[in-house]
């Protein structure tokens, strides 16, 4: 038997191997500054919870970016917007991912998100989104 | 309740963060998750600085919030009760909170919780 593609009932979405393949996502590891106060009681618990010191700092930063980007939302939701969807992109995700920092951000397909995106008016962005698009499209150069 | 990292992303679109240094912190390197690391550098690379710094405080007020979530974490603190109190810290931030007060006793001064 034979077949036929038919590319018509194909999108223009990311290929399957765009999705699955390893991503550069910039960093393997970073440094973070902690008050060696702080440390040591993160030590303590870590100790207590039977886990590392890394654990507990990267579950914190995790939890701080997420509250970070909705308090960023709240101040000026374009701002928030784009540096979520811009590490979506480099995630290889979309702002309809449903792990991605854009649903973090707005909720997963949620009414909010998506009547954002449609009704997001490029001419009445703030300064700050503005500066981030061009900063945006500097790095892509 | 006052939170900076995001005030500080918008000091730095303006470009006036200022960085300062201190014996009183020490550099962690952390192997965070997929996503974790594409935020980082995706801040890395929108403020044109290196974020480690921007974190310092946001670390310390989360630990605040969650030692503040139970009484349970009355006898943690408790065992930090015996060295000062640096500046800025969860644990300072709890006394500032009201959260342990100073208390005199016939030896000196000495800390409690409320």
């Amino acid at each position: 038997m034979t077949y036929h593609i038919d590319l018509t009932k194909f999108g223009h979405g990311p290929s399957l191997y765009e999705r699955v393949k390893p991503r550069d996502v910039g960093i393997a590891k970073f440094n973070i500054k902690v008050r060696k106060s702080d440390l040591r009681l993160i030590d303590r618990l870590a100790e207590l919870g039977g886990t590392s010191r890394a654990s507990v700092l990267n579950d914190m930063v995790k939890v701080i970016i997420t509250e970070m980007l909705q308090e960023m939302r709240e101040e000026d939701q374009d701002s928030a917007a784009d540096l979520a969807l811009y590490v979506d992109h480099k995630l290889g995700k979309s702002e309809q991912s449903i792990d991605g920092w854009s649903a973090a951000l707005f909720g997963v397909q949620s009414r909010s998100a998506m009547e954002y995106w449609y009704q997001r008016e490029e001419s009445q962005r703030s300064d700050k989104s503005m500066e981030i698009q061009r900063r945006i499209q500097g790095l892509k150069k | 309740m006052r939170k900076p990292l995001a005030s500080k992303i918008t000091l730095s679109l303006n470009d006036s963060l200022s960085d300062s240094d201190s014996v009183a912190f020490e550099m962690i390197t952390l192997r965070p998750t997929e996503d974790v690391a594409a935020m980082i550098s995706g801040l890395n690379e929108l403020l044109r600085q290196p974020v480690s710094s921007l974190f310092v405080d946001e670390i310390s007020e989360k630990l605040c919030d969650l030692i503040l979530e139970s009484t349970d974490n009355q006898s943690l603190v408790q065992e930090f009760f015996d060295e000062p109190l640096q500046l800025g810290s969860a644990l300072s931030l709890l006394r500032s909170r009201g959260a342990i007060q100073d208390v005199a006793d016939g030896e000196g001064n000495g800390l409690t919780l409320v």
